[in-house]
């Protein structure tokens, strides 16, 4: 009796002893791991050029042979309900499409030119709008006074007076000329009628394709002349019109996803545009994607993504060096730390500040098979200020609340100093990125001075400011369970009681807050966003057309400046010409209209297993190229490359 | 017969009455699936015109009644539901009287039900070990501390299952796979259940954390009533007639104490078994296992109801089961239920 009460006692002490021991040791650790910082590697170029390959292997300068085989294990932290690029706007997805499909062009990782992919060539056309209302497409150019138009298939030039010619639309007839030969990763053949289809989706308002529809609606014919050739004509000339077949196109196989294809499985010539609709948005393909790409899907499950190398690609000599990928779907970032620790994962993006920092990457059970690091996305956090709320409309109020925030101090404490502090909408490291605009520094006495010139001063002497007996109050939305969003909303809140304003602390879900964010109904809030580090559109975030309900104009911004800046560039496909323009948003938008306090743009930091390499990382979405990622000859499993 | 017809008769109302509240619960709370679907990753212009075809393919823009009913069944009330209600007729029948579950909002060509009869496979054989340990170490702890009662065992026990019953679930399994896990001792997979073709034991070995995890608070629940129940029973005075009588100590306790003490064991199956369905969602999330609970959370989540309405019905259906099980086995163990 004695002794199994002894035995009891000692296994519980031993548990307890366990776990203190572990918590003392950890708090050791802690301590350690706070005190240093890392040597992080110097600054980070702008613009595009060549990336270096191993740059975070602690043994990355040592050369070591490529070979092929083995399974790349990558984390993903929610498995996208939809692998359909038409359909559905997810990053996973995408990131994953990137290896599983193909686009038309492609997007250079380092040059960030676009050049051929699925179309092995490309022509770019204008057209030519008379005044009699019709049009003509071809190569335009103009010289004293008259208009040369060489058409299609026409060797000589037509001749048009300049006042016959209404406008000429540049860049808006695209024509791209297929590869033979490419298959789907199911063995049928790919060809224009594909291309045609999925443009089509468009015009059924049925087909959930809601976020890639305002594209297709650009393009106001398209065409197959032959099997191998599409050509598509835009109402008018748009920067983005030849970038969108790069980055968002999403060619969908027409056999089994267009109920009136003959080469699909439920053929029916006849069938509805509901049941063409219902054809797409339910099709099991949607997730068992059936794509262009280097690696062909196995399997899509619960718990993840599985694909294979596809010997049928088109492009041997950039088919991948891993056999197999596996996108597994690890919900928690711990519990995927711990599948990292315990060599069930290669990859994961899922590293926070303090975990960077923090000693868990420092232990030995991390450093013998991982390394850590970090890279540079178009991607940054704001406060986003309603511009339409009465208590917000004044410039000097908002530059005045941004004036109060110690942002420098808030990357310290969230981020450890890594990040960078942005002051517009593009990518910090793209060319439309205007660095000569300079945040308003920290400066609680400037706050001050142009809360009292906007009219609010603590007249009442509660230390708070107030106009018109109203104390300055605005509320934050803040989303629940963002600890970076928490801490900054406190930080905030801190600073700007400083200055005698007031901010109420608002903790919504996502759901809700979106939902606020889209019916105009909030003050502010803490949102995000993923900007491609060539350039974007800044219609979507600035126009006035944007500002309605459900728009991304969140900010209420409607000036008609901005307006005619984001048309004119919108117009321009001269890229320097453009980039400057979006330069010129950049700088007004900071000194006269001040929508957003931009938080920080951190870097996305990841933990590697050791054994891949060939890693690199890019500026352009998605940031890296698992196809050139590879386990070295020797590694179990591995076989020799064939010659490249 | 009689009896178990009855009580499964109540299954039925019991579940409906689950259904109405969850469906209440789901459309009290702020934001719909339309939100999540059209705007969850906060990038995309919603065009009101998309959300308003959103809601109205799932029948969000109508009255919660009509909403209801589409739930429910046996009628489709949707756009190509039954003709009686204005739909095309291409789909007549469904929802909950006809047994369908309808089909995920964000993936339309999965089933709710066949999704959630691939994370039953998952949930179950954990949910059924876990139980089986629960009691395997409980009874006997619960026993020994009765027969020990006041002495140091019985005291040691106690602090023991006090201090498990205090632990979270997600901290004790943060703690367990921080221990056990490569960052640790370095003998247990932590993560996952292993690819589908992975050995059994391999999957057995992954199978142990989250087991114990799911069963420790019902282990200091279970044993501790059953310390209880055995020392109420040692004090009857039928027990004190049977010590009179000359019985040995070992027949008293066994065959009249004991076998009177299991019967509120027994019906603490009612409530241990949903504990163990509810428990999963934290389990599942933090091993990371694609089980039922994980299912829920992501249903949540995702505002999927039709998600959130199959994993709640389908936690009532183990609540009237387990409570039917339990009734069950105390009139097996008791002879006054069993006659009366």
């Amino acid at each position: 009796m004695k002794r199994s009460s002894l035995c009891l006692l000692a296994l519980a002490g031993l548990a307890l002893a366990g776990l203190g021991l572990r918590l003392a040791s950890g708090r050791a650790a802690a301590g350690a791991g706070g005190a240093t910082r890392p040597q992080e590697p110097a600054d980070e170029r702008l613009g595009p050029g060549p990336e270096p390959v191993d740059r975070w292997h602690p043994r990355g300068k040592e050369p070591v042979t490529p070979a092929y085989g083995g399974t790349l294990r990558v984390h993903i932290e929610s498995l996208p309900p939809s692998l359909n690029g038409m359909l559905l706007n997810s990053q996973n997805a995408r990131n994953m499409l990137f290896e599983l499909h193909a686009t038309l062009v492609g997007r250079d990782w380092e040059s960030w030119e676009i050049g051929p992919e699925l179309a092995e060539r490309f022509e770019v056309a204008d057209t030519l709008v008379l005044k009699d209302g019709t049009r003509r497409h071809g190569q335009v150019s103009e010289e004293e006074g008259k208009v040369l138009l060489t058409e299609p298939g026409l060797a000589a030039p037509a001749v048009l007076a300049r006042e016959d010619v209404e406008r000429i639309e540049r860049g808006t007839v695209i024509t791209f000329h297929l590869r033979p030969g490419v298959r789907w990763h199911d063995g049928h053949p790919f060809d224009a009628e594909d291309v045609l289809f999925t443009w089509r989706i468009g015009a059924n308002p049925a087909v959930r394709c809601d976020w890639t529809r305002p594209y297709l609606e650009k393009i106001v014919r398209a065409e197959a002349p032959d099997p191998l050739t599409v050509r598509f004509t835009l109402a008018e000339q748009y920067f983005y019109s030849f970038p969108f077949f790069a980055d968002t196109f999403c060619i969908l196989p027409r056999h089994l996803y267009d109920l009136r294809d003959p080469d699909h499985p439920r053929h029916d010539p006849a069938a509805s545009d509901e049941a063409c609709a219902r054809a797409i948005n339910e099709n099991p393909h949607n997730t068992e994607w059936v794509g262009l790409g280097p690696y062909r899907l196995t399997r899509y499950s619960s718990a993840g993504v599985e694909a294979e190398r596809f010997e049928g690609y088109w492009d041997p000599a950039d088919s991948g060096y891993v056999d197999r990928i596996v996108w597994r779907h690890v919900a928690g970032d711990e519990a995927a730390f711990q599948a990292l620790l315990n060599d069930e994962l290669d990859f994961t993006l899922r590293i926070g500040s303090d975990q960077y920092f923090g000693p868990a990457m420092q232990q030995e059970a991390f450093t013998r098979r991982n390394c850590k690091g970090y890279f540079y996305l178009g991607n940054f956090n704001y406060v986003p200020w309603n511009l339409r709320r009465p208590i917000l409309a004044d410039l000097r109020v908002r530059k005045a609340l941004a004036h109060a925030m110690d942002m420098e101090a808030f990357v310290e404490t969230v981020a450890h100093g890594l990040a960078v502090l942005p002051t517009g909408p593009q990518c910090y490291f793209g060319p439309s990125y205007d660095h000569g605009v300079k945040r308003l520094a920290y400066d609680p006495g400037r706050a001050r001075e142009l809360f009292g010139e906007a009219g609010w001063l603590d007249r009442d002497g509660d230390g708070v400011l107030d106009k018109d007996g109203q104390p300055f109050q605005i509320e934050m939305l803040v989303l629940s369970g963002n600890t970076s969003a928490e801490v900054f909303a406190r930080m905030l809140q801190e600073s700007l009681a400083k200055v005698g304003a007031r901010l109420v602390l608002t903790p919504v879900d996502s759901a809700t807050y979106f939902r606020r964010l889209n019916e105009r109904d909030f003050d502010c809030g803490q949102s995000g966003w993923t900007v491609d580090a060539t350039e974007n559109d800044p219609m979507q975030l600035w126009h006035s057309r944007s500002a309605g309900p459900g728009g991304s104009n969140h900010a209420g911004v409607m000036d008609p400046k901005v307006d005619a800046l984001i048309e004119r560039g919108q117009r321009e496909l001269d890229d320097d010409r453009r980039h400057a323009l979006w330069r010129e948003l950049h700088r007004y938008l900071h000194e006269e209209v001040q929508p957003y306090l931009y938080r920080e743009a951190p870097p996305r930091k990841f933990a590697l297993n050791l054994a891949v390499r060939g890693v690199q990382f890019f500026k352009v979405s998605p940031g890296y190229a698992l196809r050139r990622w590879y386990f070295p000859a020797g590694t179990p499993g591995t076989r020799p490359t064939r010659a490249k | 017969m009689a009896y178990v017809l009855r009580r499964l008769a109540l299954v039925p109302p019991t579940l409906l009455g689950i259904t109405l509240l969850t469906f209440a619960l789901l459309h009290l709370a702020p934001g719909d699936p339309a939100d999540v679907a059209l705007a969850g990753e906060g990038q995309v212009q919603v065009d009101p015109a998309a959300l308003a075809r959103f809601r109205a393919a799932y029948l969000l823009d109508q009255p919660l009644w009509r909403q209801l009913l589409h739930y429910l069944g046996p009628f489709d009330l949707s756009a190509s539901g039954h003709p009686w209600f204005g739909g095309t007729g291409e789909r007549p029948w469904g929802g909950l009287l006809v047994g369908d579950l309808k089909s995920e909002i964000h993936r339309p060509h999965v089933r709710v039900a066949d999704e959630l009869a691939r994370r039953l496979g998952v949930t179950v054989p954990l949910a059924a070990a876990a139980l089986l340990l629960a009691y395997l170490v409980a009874l006997p702890l619960g026993i020994l501390a009765a027969l020990r009662r006041g002495q140091a065992f019985d005291r040691a026990a106690g602090a023991l299952v006090l201090a498990l019953y205090c632990v979270p679930v997600f901290w004790g399994a943060l703690l367990l796979q921080l221990a056990f896990g490569a960052g640790g001792l370095d003998w247990l997979p932590v993560v996952g259940l292993g690819d589908e073709g992975a050995p059994l034991g391999e999957r057995l070995a992954r199978s142990i954390l989250p087991v114990v995890c799911l069963a420790y608070g019902s282990l200091a629940y279970l044993s501790r009533q059953m310390r209880a129940g055995l020392l109420e029973q040692l004090s009857a005075d039928y027990v004190r007639a049977a010590r009179a009588r000359g019985l040995p100590e070992r027949l008293v306790v066994g065959r009249h104490a004991l076998r009177n003490a299991l019967l509120p064991i027994a019906t603490l199956l009612a409530g241990v078994l949903p504990a163990l369905i509810g428990g999963s969602v934290i389990v599942e999330t933090v091993f990371d296992l694609p089980g039922v609970g994980r299912y829920a959370y992501e249903g949540l989540q995702q505002r999927d109801y039709f998600i959130v309405l199959a994993t709640t019905t389908l936690g009532g259906l183990a609540t009237c089961l387990g409570m039917l099980a339990s009734d069950l086995l105390a009139a097996a163990v008791d002879p006054r239920i069993r006659h009366g």
